[in-house]
Parts: structure tokens; sequence; C-alpha cells
């Protein structure tokens, strides 16, 4: 039936069922070194985020010197997201602080809906840069917050900033964004965070 | 058996798998035949190119004046993102696979793809994620409106519409990774004896080369659009802030992809251009290995460019000076391919057939697009510019005579070949000569609107930008147009054109014209050419 | 009617005809349709802009200068090395490693001359030291918000230009083209002159993009997170720009307006400013535009008391597409005076105030409270030429979110 010329091998059938044969049991072996490949994955994220440092959880009690030779202006900012009935102010809107120095300052949210509501607040830093360089020791973000209809509440936020921040950024803006996960906590009411 | 040389392509039956005499029916659908499935490619590309046309036609419409006259704002929307999705992966893409079916075992003296079952699958899977891309338009809430970017949060608020569209970009994807492993499969193990790397002809290398890109960036997109998947229906919050994502990672994700795709688009368009230049300047390419080279190294720098698609999102300095000067450096391997096509004309004995028309177009056309690259690539010009009509004109630059031209040229350049009919001459040059026009019309004043500051999507536009406007889509109507002389001409090859002969272009050097005859007969290369010793053929 | 048509007839042919005009000047003298039409970035109006113009334009010749030897190379060999000219082909020129290398070399050099004014630039346009004074500028479908943080001042900005300039497929715009068609806004932002301006831009719904190209800033706006930028207008003036990553249906109808203002007409509308706006406390503000108070607990409700809550929840929310009159702007918002979701059922209205309409401009309002949505139905349900007497109450609502 195949090709046959001269200078071409000649492949029985019954090889070539013992060469798929082989394929077939080099790829089932395959297929489980791929699968302990991808379920590693997971640890050896953690991993190599630890051993990098590139961890949510830094080292917090850093021994720092408090520069007083530069000041930096840090202004908070509050957001709502997609038309969420808070209210979310902060109580200070700005301090002036040394690099290193330790502050506390609060922000107030405020449910003032008739019910019970469910928020969750995620920060950003502007420029991005000062992210790396902005240590919270104490921080709402991240975790829910459940309000009962008309609760208000203070929530502080403790932070320093490392020494080490560029010479060029002399002015921090923090923002901390409220989102509406009541819905989601309903759904799943054990809340891995 | 026999030589099957004498075959006629169409009534080929003397073959062993071929006994039953299958129907026409049957044989589209169960076909493992590299020619009929690298034909079945290029007709639905060129089916595909029609239909993403038809909706730029309906963009350019619209565009004609201000205010609204055509489409509500939303299907506008749609209409921009389905002709960018049609156009990638339903015209460009398939048909460099059509060309990659057709010519790639020719060129490398073998007798077919590596996995033709794998082939056939590839191409018929297109079909349902075409249809469902298309359906897509005529369920609640419209077809994907959010760009082909599909950046969320705005397409998690899209109807079951986006969902299609995901499921369809997924289909296309499996289909171009098959066609990848095909090729790469079949250039690396099938080629003739004596037909060494380095003396494969450009268009196959640059096919292995974009064959490696697919198969790297593809399983990204997939995975990109899957987490867009799960966002929307099974409560992940990977691009969404609230669940500690961030919807910046998307676009990160999305152009790792989106930028080697660009390249997937060009590096075949490339190697069609060093087909057809030195055949037409019957000289060998210029500097061959550093075509290769240069290819390589343009594949390899596409990799770390991606962030120059997202200047504006409030990246640090340090990423936006790393991803200027890397998309900088991507102009000297492009260059050196440029200067070598222009030395490869050099002392050369140069004439003009439609195929060599539409590659000097390409040349002119593509610089001008590199040019408005490279003023792009200039971080603070970029965003001023980004997502203006600026940006439309360029990537239009560059892949409107880039890559479709570069398929027309060869199309013309191997009809001869495959249909072994010649094209009507008088005809190319009046498609060739009105593209060329009615293309400078339609994108050149775009360039101005990008400047002035005109975004890019917008279905109406202020009273500065009218004149521009109306001039641009009165070009691109007459473009659209022009393209119908181009399927005239294929059709009447087809069924009347003159005999072509063997070497129909005196100096085409590839196998394909040089060990075969016109039209190519349905099996070629049992019985693989020995090239040891023979010249090199590039 | 009728005249008017004819009118934007003869807008369309005067335009086609000026097309054409300046499409032949174009042709035969550059220079002068250079002059006349927008072909180049608008006036610089900040150090950063002027920079950039600088920068595009020194680009830009380098870029004709390169085209000039490429092209001149290009063409030179096609009409030299032509078959009909008799050119034989040199078949052995086709490798030269010392061309190779040179052309390598020389666009590498050129390049580092476009990279250096480049970064300086880019360093430039980051530096981030103290700005003097800091607006947040949040994007929503489909308008703009600015916050002025020390100054306690919020509003927000969208287009002024009525839909009856703009039209519908297959229904004329009744009015003419104005003259800031599209690029005019109810509430522009205002600015002092010379002052460093930091924006924290941001957005509340899906990704915006901040773009004023005179000020040199295009600033993606993204949900969740506040990414800054910062403009210095050098200038008294009014300076556009639009909307630049698509946001949606509306996203051609979100023109930005920045007025800069000497610092005196400055100071003079900040006082306006706060008059009008300050009330409203920057983020609480960001929720519901005019937060209507809930009623006591145990008060029975009554329909005027729903409805008088209505109309400012409407004002608030509705009024923008579906207008005061409820007549809309079919077919893109229906009217809903005599509209069959309104008088029909209940359920139905419901549902499409909870989930939106799929398809249609018409977004979700879960955001809204179980009372302000019972009451802005009440409103629609008894106002115009509505009159079902029924109202709707918040248990209704409550019951439907939790279905």
């Amino acid at each position: 039936m195949s090709v046959v010329a001269d200078d071409v091998d000649v492949v029985t059938p019954a090889e070539v069922r013992e060469n798929n044969r082989t394929t077939l049991k080099k790829l089932l072996l395959i297929l489980p070194v791929m699968l302990a490949f991808c379920l590693s994955l997971v640890p050896l994220y953690r991993q190599i985020c630890e051993v990098l440092g590139i961890t949510a959880t830094r080292a917090v009690a850093e021994n720092t010197q408090v520069d007083r030779s530069r000041i930096v202006k840090v202004d908070f900012d509050a957001s709502l997201h997609g038309g969420f009935a808070w209210k979310f102010v902060p109580v200070d809107k700005r301090v002036e602080i040394h690099p290193g120095e330790m502050v506390t300052i609060h922000y107030r949210v405020t449910n003032a809906l008739p019910y019970a509501t469910t928020g969750r607040a995620v920060p950003s830093f502007a420029p991005v840069e000062a992210g790396l360089f902005f240590s919270k020791i104490e921080c709402f973000c991240f975790s829910n917050q459940t309000l009962q209809a008309g609760e208000s509440r203070e929530m502080p936020v403790t932070f320093f900033i490392d020494p080490k921040l560029p010479a060029k950024i002399g002015s921090i803006g923090l923002s901390y964004y409220f989102f509406d996960v009541t819905e989601e906590m309903k759904k799943a009411p054990k809340d891995p965070a | 058996m026999a030589s099957v040389t004498t075959h006629d392509h169409a009534h080929d039956h003397g073959h062993d798998h071929d006994h039953h005499g299958p129907g026409p029916w049957t044989r589209i659908f169960t076909t493992t035949n590299h020619k009929d499935i690298g034909s079945m490619y290029l007709w639905f590309s060129l089916l595909m190119f029609f239909v993403g046309g038809a909706m730029a036609l309906l963009i350019r419409a619209e565009l004609f004046t201000p205010g609204l006259q055509v489409v509500q704002p939303e299907v506008f929307n749609s209409l921009t993102t389905v002709h960018a999705l049609v156009m990638i992966f339903g015209a460009v893409m398939p048909a460099f696979v059509g060309f990659a079916n057709w010519l790639i075992p020719l060129q490398i003296g073998a007798a077919d793809m590596a996995f033709p079952r794998m082939n056939n699958w590839s191409f018929w899977l297109m079909i349902p994620a075409t249809v469902l891309l298309m359906a897509s338009f005529f369920v609640p809430g419209g077809a994907a409106a959010s760009g082909w970017t599909l950046y969320p949060p705005l397409s998690t608020q899209g109807g079951i519409g986006v969902d299609m569209t995901i499921i369809a970009i997924h289909i296309l994807g499996a289909s171009s990774i098959m066609g990848s492993i095909n090729i790469i499969t079949t250039i690396l193990n099938m080629r003739a004896p004596g037909m060494t790397l380095m003396r494969m002809p450009m268009f196959v290398w640059t096919w292995l080369i974009t064959a490696y890109l697919i198969i790297a960036v593809m399983p990204v997109l997939a995975g990109c659009i899957t987490m867009l998947l799960t966002d929307r229906h099974f409560g992940t919050a990977f691009f969404n802030a609230a669940g500690g994502g961030d919807p910046t990672m998307f676009m990160h994700i999305f152009w790792f992809f989106g930028h080697p795709e660009v390249y997937i688009l060009i590096l075949p368009a490339f190697g069609i251009m060093s087909q057809i230049i030195p055949t037409f300047s019957r000289k060998p390419l210029f500097g061959y290995a550093s075509m290769v080279y240069a290819t390589a190294s343009i594949a390899i720098l596409s990799f770390i460019v991606w962030g120059h698609h997202m200047f504006t999102v409030g990246m640090p300095a340090a990423g936006q000076l790393f991803f200027m000067y890397a998309t900088m450096l991507i102009a000297v391997p492009t260059g050196v391919k440029i200067f070598n096509w222009i030395a490869t004309m050099w002392r050369g004995s140069i004439t003009f057939e439609t195929p060599m028309l539409f590659a000097i177009g390409f040349l002119c056309m593509f610089t001008l697009g590199g040019f408005s690259g490279l003023v792009l690539s200039i971080v603070p010009v970029d965003i001023t510019l980004h997502n203006t009509y600026y940006v439309v004109a360029h990537f239009h630059y560059v892949l409107f005579p880039g890559a479709i031209w570069a398929l027309m040229a060869g199309v013309y350049f191997w009809l001869p070949k495959w249909t072994g009919r010649m094209y009507n001459e008088t005809l190319g040059k009046w498609h060739f000569w009105l593209s060329a026009i009615s293309f400078n019309v339609t994108f050149f004043p775009q360039h101005f609107l990008g400047l002035a500051g005109m975004p890019r999507r917008i279905p109406d536009y202020a009273l500065q930008f009218a004149e521009w406007n109306m001039i641009s889509t009165i070009g691109a109507f007459a473009l659209g147009f022009s393209q119908l002389l181009f399927v005239y001409n294929v059709f009447s090859c087809i069924r009347s054109g003159e005999k072509a002969k063997e070497r129909q272009w005196d100096s085409a050097d590839s196998l394909e014209w040089t060990h075969l005859p016109s039209p190519v007969p349905y099996h070629t290369f049992e019985m693989p050419p020995d090239l040891r010793g023979a010249k090199a053929v590039h | 009617m009728k005249s008017i048509n004819a009118n934007g007839q003869q807008h369309a042919l005067a335009a086609l005809a000026r097309s054409v005009s300046i499409g032949l000047t174009f042709l035969v003298s550059p220079a002068t349709a250079l002059a006349a039409y927008d072909v180049n970035i608008a006036a610089p109006a900040s150090p950063i802009s002027s920079q950039i113009y600088g920068l595009h334009m020194y680009i830009l010749y380098v870029c004709a200068a390169i085209f000039v030897v490429v092209f001149a190379l290009m063409f030179y060999s096609i009409f030299k090395f032509r078959r009909s000219n008799g050119s034989k082909p040199d078949v052995n020129f086709h490798e030269s490693t010392l061309i190779e290398i040179i052309w390598t070399v020389i666009p590498f050099v050129i390049l580092l001359f476009m990279a250096i004014p480049a970064t300086k630039t880019v360093l430039d346009m980051k530096d981030t030291t103290n700005p003097d004074m800091t607006v947040k500028v949040t994007g929503y479908q489909w308008g703009w918000r600015y916050d002025y943080a020390a100054e306690e001042v919020g509003f927000y900005s969208s287009l002024s230009t009525p839909w009856s300039q703009i039209g519908q497929p297959g229904e004329k715009a009744t009015e003419e083209k104005g003259k800031d068609y599209l690029l005019e806004v109810d509430n522009p932002m205002v600015v002092p002159v010379g002052k460093r301006v930091r924006l924290l831009v941001t957005s509340n719904d899906v990704i915006h993009g901040w773009y004023v190209p005179q000020l040199g800033v295009n600033q993606y706006g993204i949900p969740g997170f506040v990414k800054d930028v910062w403009f210095k207008a050098d200038k008294v003036g009014t300076f556009k720009g639009q909307c630049s990553q698509i946001c949606g249906k509306l996203h051609g109808y979100m023109p930005i307006t920045v007025v800069v203002k000497s610092e005196a007409d400055y100071a003079k509308w900040v006082a306006e400013a706060k008059a009008r706006w300050g009330a409203a406390p920057a983020a609480a503000a960001a929720a519901t535009p005019a937060a209507v108070a809930t009623p006591e607990p145990g008060k029975p409700l009554t329909l005027v008391d729903l409805k008088a809550a209505g109309e400012k929840v409407y004002a608030a929310n509705c009024v923008t597409c579906h207008q005061a009159s409820g007549k809309g702007m079919p077919p893109t918002f229906p009217a809903l005076s005599g509209s069959k979701v309104v008088l029909g059922p209940t359920e139905g209205q419901i549902n499409i105030l909870l989930n939106g309409k799929p398809g249609t401009a018409m977004a979700s309002f879960a955001r809204l409270s179980d009372f302000e949505i019972a009451a802005v139905m009440t409103y629609t349900k008894n106002s115009w030429d509505n009159s079902t007497g029924k109202f709707v109450t918040p248990d209704d609502i409550k019951a439907k979110r939790k279905s």
C-alpha cells in the first residue's frame, strides 16, 4: 500500500504500531510531570516572592532613622466605586512629615443606607513608585468592613515613609477606594481574607 | 507507484487513498491535501477580508460627516471591535496560513504537511469560530463593543456577545496553534536532502519564526481571555480592584500577546517580499543571512516592547523609558530589511509586473508606517497621540500595504503556479494603482486628524475634523471597491486565463518554479528531490 | 423641518466642496493647505506640551531626512536598474558585510540622538515635586467629575451639545451644529494660570482617558486606582479635549474643557463654585449626586412623599437621557411619558432599574437605595402624561433584589 521506492526504508504495520505505542508511553509519562509542575507553581510562586521580598507582608519593624532634613507632603483621598452609597472622607486631609517618622491618620466612613452593607477598600499611590517606600503598619484595606444602617466608623492608617524615598518625590497621594461587596458576601459567607 | 506529475489536480483519482473517489463535498470536508487546505484557507480569508471591509465601510460611512447618520453609537463600537478581530484572525492570519500550506511543502521539497489530518481540522475549526463571532451581532446586547483589545471593566459589562467573542478567539487561537505546530514540524523534519536551514527560501524562514511566535503568545491570549471569562461569570477578580485585581494587569497580559501578534501579521509578509523582489530584480536576495537574523531579532524584540501600548496608564518613568528604548531598537533590524530589499534592486534588471508593483508599494508604504511608528515610540509624543487617529493611520499603514498588499502580491505571484493560468496583467496594474492612490487618500489624512487630537473609536466628531474625515471616507470607498478588481482578476484567471509557463517568472528560483510544472499536480515531491550539491536557492 | 433639512444638505455639500478643494490645494501647494487646516499638533499651552511639540517636530524632521535618503536610493534603483533601460543584473552583488554593518550602525546612532531629548522630556513629565494644587478627576459613563480637594468644591462636567444637533440614524439633526459641537461642556474645569496642577485621575466604572493635548496630558482613569499626572498652563484660555479610551456607548460624547484663568479670576470662580457646589464634600457626593433623605422607620409612606423624593432622584440620575419632559430622545433614549414599561407591571420596571437593559444605554441603577428606586419609580408613574395613582414601596424593591 505505502509508497515504496529503493531508497526509502520499508516500515511494516507492526513497526508502526510499535512506534506509536512508544510515543504514547512517553506522552503518558509527560502528563503527570506537567500536572505536577502546574500544581507546584502555587508554592513556587510563594517561595519566589519570599526570596525576592515582593510580599504584601513586609517586615514591619525596620529600624529606620528619621530624616529630619526633608519634609514630604502626604495627601489623603477617598473614593467610592460605582456609586456605592456610603460616605467616605479623610478626616485628616494632609500631613507633612519627615521620612522615617511614624504617623496615624483617620478616615471616616458612614453607611448612609437603611440596611447593613459591606465594603472593601483598596489603596493606591500617586505616583506609583511611592508605594514602594510607603510602609503601612495599620490599615483597613483589603479587609471587609460591614456597617449597620446609619453606622459611622473612624478607621486609622498608621504608616511611615522610607527615608530612601527618591528626592524628586516631594508629595505623595494616598487614595482609598471603597467597593461594595455586599452581594459577594452573600454568595460566599466565609471570606478567605 | 507511477509518477503523478501528469495528473490534473482537480481530478486526481490516481492515488491509493483517493480510490473511492470522494465527491466534491466530501473532499472539502475530509481533504488532507496541503494544496486543498491552502486554497480553502485563502478563499476563506478572502471572504473574511470583504466581511471586515464591509464593516470598515460602515464605519467610514458614519464618519463621512459629523452627527449620527448610519448606525447607533454602540453598533459603531461593535463594528470597530469586530472589524479588527475579523481582519486579524479571519483575514490576515488565515491567508498567511494558506500561503504556508501551499508553499512550504513545495519550497522545501516535502510531499505534504507533517500532520495532514490536524491540518484539515485547524482549517475547519475556524468556521464555527467565525460563525460564533458574526452571530454575536444578533444576540441581545449585540457584539463585543469594547474595542478588539477587550479591556475590562468595559468588556465585563457587555452581554453574551462578549462571551461568544471570547470563545471564538479561543477556537481561532487553537486553530493557529495547531497550524503552527504543523508548520514547525514540517519545516524541521521534512526538508529534502540538501535543503539545509540556511538554504531555505526566506518565506519558509519567516514562517518558521512566525510559527514560534504564535505558539509562544496564543496561549497567553487564551489565558488572558479565560481570566476575563471567569471574571465575568465565576466570581474571580483578576481584573477587578475590589477583589485585589487590577485592570492594568489585563493590558499587560493582553499586549504581551498583542505586540508579537503584530509581527505574526507582518513577518510572513516580509517572507513573500523577499521572494518577489529578487525575482523581478533578477538577482539573489541581498544579505540572506542578515535577513534571517533580522527577522529573528525582530521576533525576539517583539516580546519586550508591549508596554508601548500603555504609556498612558500611569507607568513609572523607568518603565516608560525601557519600553521606549526597546521599541526604538526594533527600527534597526526593520531598517536592515528595508535596506536589504533596496540593495537587492540595486544593480538588478527590474521589471514591473503586478507582484513587483505591489512589492514596491509595500516598501514605500511600510517605510512610511515605520516612520510613524518611530514617532509613536517616543513616550512624550505618544502621550499626545495615544488613541488618536494618528495611531489608526500608523497601523493601517503597516498592516494594509504591509500584510494585505504582500498577500495580494503573493497571490499574483503564485497564481500562475497554482492554477497554471496567468492573471490579466493590465487589470492587475489597475488594481495596484487604484489601491495605492485610494489607500493614501484614506489613511494619510488620518495622520492630520490624530495630530489635531481626534480620538479613535468615536462615531461622531467636532467640526474641525470634518474635512479630513470626508476625504478619508471617499478614499475608503474607492479603496474598498478597487478590491473587487482583484476578485474579478482571480476568477477570470482561474476560468479563462492564458496558459502559464512552468517557470512563469524567469528568475524565480525556489523549488516550485524549478522542479514542478504549472499548474502544480495534486501530489508533489513524493520522492524528495535531491538538492545536495545544487546551488543555493534563495 | 424642510428648510432645516435643506440647510443640512447645503452644509454637507459645502463641506464636500471644501474637502475637494483642500485635497487639490494639498496636491498643488502643500504649504497653503498646511496653513489653513489642522495638520499638526495644536498650539501648546504648557511647558510640557511645548516640549512635546518641539520633540515631535524634531523627530518629524529626522524622519523626513531619512525618508529623502531612503526613497532617493529606492527610486534611483527603480529608474536606473530597469530592464527596459538595458540594465543587466549584477548577480554577484548580494552580500557585503561592510555595508550591512554600516546600515546597522547608522540607524542606531540616529536613534540615540532621538532617545536623548525624549528621555529628558519623560523625566520632566514625571517630575513629582510639590504641586500648587490638586484636582481629582473621576471619569464616569459618560462625563467627568472634578473635585478640588483644598477648596472643597466638586462638580460634574458633561456634554452640553443638545441631541437635536447630533441627530439619529434615519432622523436628521433638527438644529445647525454649533461652533463647539461635541467639544462643549456644562461645567468646565477651571484652573489658575502658571500653577502646577496635580491631577489624580481615576474612574467610577470603566477605563476612561483624560486627554487635553494642548496641556500635554493624556492619562487613563482606572477604576479602583488613582494615577497622578500634572500640568502647568502657561497662558489664559480655554483648552479642549475628549475622552481618549473607549468607554462604551457614549465614548465620543464626553468632552473635556479646561478654562485657565488669571489668579484673580480664578479666586472669583472658586467663590462662586463654593456657593454652588461647595456643600457636597468630594467623596460623599460621588455616591449619589442628590442623596435623598431616607424616611424615618415606621412612618407610613405616601404617594406625595415618594413622588417628591423621586423628583430629586430623577433630576440627579435620569434627566440627562430621559429629559425633564419625560419624552426622552427616541430611539436611543425612549420616552417614559406614556411608556408601556412605566405604566405596566411594577415587576418589569424594577427589573430594568436593577439590572439595566442589555444592549441599550440603560445601565443598572442597583446602586441607588431601595427607597430611592421606589421614589423615582413612583415619580415616573405619576408625572407628565402618566397618572397611575400607584406607588412603589422600598419593600417591593428589597423583595425583588433578593429574588
